[in-house]
Parts: structure tokens; sequence; C-alpha cells
């Protein structure tokens, strides 16, 4: 295959050079030439974006530029390997069609965990049983063995890499395709289409839990083999003072590989609690589904009296899933064909009815909805309540708390997605000095979501922009959000975690209890809290995490000065603070989360021909977050 | 938990055209970027005495903000020049050579060096 690309593009130029050398109005040139490569130790870092395979390997470049008759061409070849290579081609046949195309292939090489985590910590020592050439990690406890191939201790953790040492990379390719034609005689009308192909080849790492929870983690590598294709067409007519636009967009994602399976360890007397095991055999995990994507794109622009536009849209979109299905794993069934269908409508109106000052207004109006999902839950063996129980209050155990809001199983989980979104807004721009203008904004959105949440966001902005001294140019801008009722986690931590401990060391199985007289069936391990990380651990947890803002400051300022026609001076400055309040005693504090970031860049001629360029960047981001979980041992 | 970020990028370059035939160009370009959780607090509170694993949890919480220290130092130098014989033919010459250094790595090391050199004739027309 790599033989069959360099002989093709080598006879392209072959071909091409000659016929078109001897053509009127046509340059170009044509590059050959070698690539020797070196690489020592890993390339994941070094060569993270090259194919860089050792030794020397020929390149190609072709470049041609031409006119002739009434047709306009340009064509750019570039070759370094079977995936490492692209090209553009743009042609013009007298303003009645046009086309735009380009194609462009590279690798990305991935790291392959090998689920140790070790760190150049001179005390680090690796488990019994795992080295950094055999990443197989089994922790065991005295009480731990390793019965049957499919059966582990209760007491064992794991880590199990099945592809360690293998390549994973990833090429992409993405091919685009833009067309225009006008109708002879109706030159009002335009057609227009585009086609536009990404494909993904390779191998990326999957990771899973082998048994129960995240002390047992496997890992392997999946063949990645993803198309996504866009066919778009549509039509433009130009009426006067009047433009309207259609278009129609069909969006196509094709996952062909297979997906990787595992083969999940039965947990010893954890057997019955776990929701895959060995009993299911060789089981999926991390899919892919095959998807598709309609859009109808109306737009229609008039231009008024006193330099006044308005411009309205509307887009209709429907997103299926083609490989939805109920999944039945283990004791857990979901009902789930999610689709989606999105709404928008927009108007803007833009106006100068000055020459000091342009003004804009915005409504944009949105609305996703998506498809519910129905989870059964086959609690008859585990639940002490009896079967297809409903949730448990905290109250009838003598705890504060909330009772999770579903009337046992199946459940209706309501999507998140759905919502509403209103965004309206308006800016304006004054010239108050010559060659400087002052830009104030404000826009508010409105964030309805269906599952019962209502976030507000007003943004305020305000900036000027300046030439009016010679050879200098900057740009300040402070923008400030405020955000009522930011998104976050509800009922996510413990108001009184010492509550919940004591009550878990009070309500324990006695010794000696049985498969039936256990508060779990079938799970005799006396001296467990009863069933308590399903009905009681969770619906305890009161009060509500987040870490989203409430206010959001902005700041940004960049200038290009030109000291000397040799000397050119540029510098920017950004910083961000975003304050986040939560109210959550024991678990965390407000806390503000900042960016800041700095840069100059100096361009010096000292003489006509040499050149220096000096260039320094530097960013500090600090982040932080809260989480509140429940953990459980064995 | 707090997560730090700091990223320092710097680029020095120059143009020299010796004769009207023969151009070189030269420069560095040097990334350092660190990153590291801070101040991680895992309080918890046992419902029961912890099972008797293979590990220490207390030692897996002391080293849990180790395990995302991010430490990347990449260095890039690279030269090449251009000889036109004519004005139809020219010869390129490149070379690059980057060093990268994984000073805390927590997947594996990926410390490597890639060395490229370049040579090519150009054809115009």
């Amino acid at each position: 295959m790599k033989r069959i690309t360099q002989y093709t593009i080598l006879a392209l130029c072959l071909v091409l050079v000659p016929m078109l050398a001897w053509a009127g109005q046509t340059t170009g040139s044509v590059g050959i030439g070698i690539q020797g490569v070196d690489i020592d130790d890993s390339r994941e870092g070094a060569a993270e974006y090259k194919t860089a395979d050792q030794g020397a390997n020929p390149t190609f470049d072709v470049n041609i530029d031409g006119y002739q008759s009434g047709m306009k061409y340009d064509l750019d070849v570039n070759y370094l390997d079977d995936d490492d290579f692209g090209g553009r081609f743009d042609m013009d046949i007298k303003r009645y069609f046009r086309t735009k195309n380009s194609y462009q292939k590279f690798i990305h090489w991935l790291e392959n965990d090998d689920l140790v985590n070790y760190n150049d910590d001179p005390d680090f020592q690796f488990p019994a049983g795992m080295t950094e050439t055999s990443p197989l990690y089994v922790a065991a406890g005295t009480k731990a063995v390793m019965g049957k191939p499919t059966v582990m201790g209760a007491n064992v953790a794991i880590a199990r890499n099945s592809s360690w040492g293998d390549d994973l990379y990833v090429t992409r390719e993405e091919l685009v395709s833009e067309n225009e034609f006008l109708i002879p005689g109706a030159e009002f009308i335009k057609i227009h289409t585009k086609y536009r192909m990404e494909q993904r080849e390779g191998y990326e790492q999957t990771r899973t839990v082998s048994k129960c929870a995240g002390c047992h983690l496997a890992a392997d590598k999946h063949k990645i083999d993803e198309k996504t294709q866009d066919f778009q067409i549509g039509a433009t007519a130009h009426l006067g003072l009047v433009t309207l636009d259609y278009t129609f967009l069909r969006r196509e994602f094709d996952e062909d590989s297979k997906a990787p399976t595992n083969f999940y360890l039965s947990a010893g007397s954890l057997q019955k609690k776990t929701v895959l095991d060995a009993s299911d055999g060789e089981s999926a995990y991390s899919t892919t589904p095959d998807s598709e994507k309609d859009s109808h794109i109306f737009k229609a622009q008039i231009a008024l009296p006193m330099n006044t536009t308005v411009f309205a849209s509307y887009v209709h979109t429907e997103i299926e899933n083609n490989d939805a299905q109920d999944v039945n794993a283990g004791d857990v069934t979901i009902s789930d064909d999610p689709s989606f269908d999105y709404d928008a409508y927009a108007v803007r109106v833009t106006s100068s009815p000055v020459s000091s000052m342009t003004m804009s207004f915005k409504y944009h109006h949105e609305d996703l909805d998506a498809d519910d999902v129905v989870v059964s839950y086959d609690d008859t063996t585990y639940d002490p309540q009896g079967a297809n129980s409903q949730a448990v209050d905290p109250h009838d155990f003598g705890l504060h708390g909330y009772s999770q809001g579903h009337d046992g199983w199946p459940w209706e989980r309501e999507s998140s997605l759905s919502r509403e979104t209103d965004t309206y807004g308006a800016d304006f721009k004054f010239k108050v000095l010559p060659r400087t203008s002052v830009l104030l904004g404000w826009d508010r959105e409105v964030d309805d979501v269906d599952a019962e949440w209502e976030e507000t966001a007003d943004t305020y902005s305000i900036a000027l922009s300046s030439h009016f001294i010679d050879h200098l140019h900057f740009r300040v801008e402070y923008s400030y959000e405020d955000i009522d009722d930011p998104f976050a986690h509800e009922n996510a931590a413990y108001a009184d975690p010492l509550a919940m401990q004591a009550w878990l060391k009070a309500n324990l199985d006695p010794a000696g209890c049985t498969s039936s007289s256990c508060s779990v069936k079938d799970l005799p391990l006396p001296g467990s809290a009863k069933s308590t990380e399903y009905y009681v651990m969770y619906n305890s947890r009161t009060l509500d995490l987040t870490s989203e803002p409430e206010s959001v400051h902005k700041f940004k300022a960049h200038a290009t000065y030109h000291i000397t026609p040799r000397i050119i001076l540029g510098g920017h400055f950004d910083y961000d603070l975003e304050e986040v309040k939560i109210d959550a005693p024991g678990h965390g504090n407000s806390f503000d989360k900042e960016m800041f970031a700095l840069g100059a860049d100096l361009f010096v001629a000292p003489m006509d021909n040499l050149t220096f360029t000096f260039a320094y960047n530097y960013m500090d981001m600090e982040d932080q977050a809260f989480l509140s979980s429940v953990a459980y041992g064995g | 938990m707090e997560y730090n970020t700091d990223v320092h990028t710097l680029l020095i370059s120059a143009d020299y055209e010796a004769t009207e035939k023969l151009k070189f160009n030269g420069g560095i370009i040097f990334n350092w970027g660190q990153a590291e959780m801070e101040n991680l607090s895992a309080a918890y509170f046992e419902g029961k005495d912890p099972a008797s694993f293979g590990y220490d949890h207390n030692l897996a919480f002391a080293v849990w903000e180790d395990n995302s220290d991010l430490d990347i130092e990449e260095m890039e130098y690279y030269i090449g020049c251009s000889y036109d014989f004519n004005e139809r033919l020219t010869i390129n010459l490149n070379a690059s050579y980057t060093d990268y250094s994984d000073e805390e790595p927590y997947l594996y090391d990926t410390d490597g060096d890639l060395l490229l050199v370049n040579a090519g004739l150009t054809f115009r027309f």
C-alpha cells in the first residue's frame, strides 16, 4: 500500500509538471527529498504526531497555480509517509463553478497505561507479584485464595493490562469538498454542496473493572474504525434586499470494529452482589454506537434603511442512535432508545443610524428534547424490604435525609439534557475618538432544565479598542458574569457524617446470622451494616456540592507597538477569576478558580538580511473541586 | 482538592540571507509544563472495620497526590539552509532535534528524543 501511494504521487508529478509547465499562465514547483529519522527511548512524547519510521524515507511535494481560459486552479500535495500526507485542490470556472477540496492524514501515538501509577518516589516499591514489565498486580490478604480461574477470593485486589507493551495509535484523516454552482440565466440562485469525511483508525486503550468496584481493574487495546460523513446540500437566493438560504445536513457516524470484551471474575461469596460475573461469559464493554443526524437550517437576511440589517434563522435537528436497544446486564435492565430533537430560533437586528454608533440586539431560543431512560433492577435477592421495593426514606432509620424520588422499579430516569434555553442581549459600539471605539454589551441566558433546574446568567462587558496613537494598537476588555443558581450535584454530601457513622455501627447483622436471616439474603456476612449501601447511605446525603461559579470576572488586554520599522513589540495579558460559593459545612468552603496568562513577542531586524524573533508565553491555572463519595471495602 | 497548572513557552528564531542564493534559518523552542494536585484531603468515616486487604489505605491516600504530578520539559533545536542553483532549481537541507523529558512519570517513563534530517531538491516552472 505504501509503495502504491508513493508511485501514484510520483506518477502524478511526472505527468502534471511537464503538461502544466507548457501551459500559459501556470507556475509551480515539484520537490523530491529524503527524510532521515532517529528515535531514542519513547516516541509518545518526542514524536507524538509524527509517523517517524526509523531510517530514511522518500518525501514529495507539488505545487501548481495557474489561470487559463477563465479557469483558475491551485493544487498542493505534501507527502511524508502513508500516514502523514495531505493536499488541497481549488478551482474556479468563470465563477459559475467553484470547488475547494482538501485532504489531510496524520498519526497520533497514544500512551499505554500499565495501571501501575508508579512515580519516581524513591520509597516506592512495586507490590508483590507486579513489576514495571509485568503489570499484573495481585495484592492478597491472608484470607485470599486464588481459586478457580474465574473465581477470586474475597479480599484480592487485581490490576491487569492484557496489551502491555503494544503500540497504541490512531490515524486521523479528513476529506472536505465544498462546491458552489450558479444557475446560468438565474445567477441570483446559488446551489451549494459540501461533503466531509473524517476517519479514525488504530488502537486505543479501554479500561473496565474486572470484578466489583474500582479496586479491580482490567485494560486492553480496542481497535478503532470510526467514520463520520457529512452530506450537505442547499441553495442561496439573493432577491434584492432579501437573502434566503436553506441547507440540509445529514451526518452519519459508523464504528465498524468489534467492541472489546472482558471475562468478569466472580467474587467469591459476593458473587450474587455483582452485576456482571463469570456466569455472563465474555461481555462487551466500551462500545460506541452508530448514529445519524439530520438538520434543516433556514436563514434569512433583510437589508433595511439606515444601515439596518435583520437576520433570522431556524434550525431543526434530529439525532438517532442506530444501535440502541434494551440492555440487560446481570440484574439491571436499561430500556433505552436515546434520540434527540433540537429546535432553535434566532433573530438579530444590527443598525448604524449614525456613523459613530453601531448597535445590535439578539434573541435566541433553543429547545432540546432528549429521551428518558427506564431502569429496572431485579432486587428480589438482596432487598430486605422484599421484592421491588420503593426507595427508602432515611427518616425511617432515625436519620435525617431525603427520599430519592422514585416509586420502585422500573424507574424512569429523566434526561438531564432536556432543556429550553433563552438568550437575549444587546451590544453597542461608540466611536469616541478618531480610530478609537468603546464597546458595551449585555446578554442574559436562561437555562431551564426539565430535570427541575433553572440557571440564569447575566454577562456585562466593556471594551476599549484604539489606534489613536501612531504605531500603537491596543485593546482592553473586561466582562463580568453573574450566575444565579449555578448547576450543582444535589444531595451530594452528608450534613452530619458522624451521625451516619454512628448509625452504621449500631445497625449490624448479628454474629451467627444465616443466609436467610441476615438482612441481605444469600449474603451471610455477620458484622456488616444492614444493606446500607443500597438503601440508606446515598439517601442520607442532603448537602449540595458544586464546582460551578456564581460570578466570573474576565480581563483581557493586548497591544502591538511598531517602535521602528525594524522593531515590533507585542504583548498580551489574560486573567480569569471564577468565584464558587458552596454551603457544605465540614466538606469545604467557597473557593476561587483562577487563570492567568502573560506573553510578549519581539521582532528585530538589525540588518536587511538578518531577522530575529523572540517570544515568551506563561500560563498559570488553579482549580479546585469537592467530592463526597460512598466507598466500600470488600 | 486543588489542581495547579503552570506552562512556559519560549521561542527564539533567526533568519539570515547570506547571499541572494544562500539562506539560513535556525531556532530554539522550549516548552515546560508542570501540574500537580495539592491539599488533597480525604476524610472518611468508617461504618465498620476495614477488611484485611493486602494494601494500606493510609499509604494509598498519602501518595494519591503524587500520582497526578506532571513535569514535562521539551526542547527543540532546528536549523536549515537553502541554496538556489538558478531560478528553477533549489536545494534544501533541514535538521531538528527534540529532547522530551518526563520528570514525573505516572503512567510510564515517556522520556525520548527525536532527530529529523530532511534533504530535498525543488524544481520550479
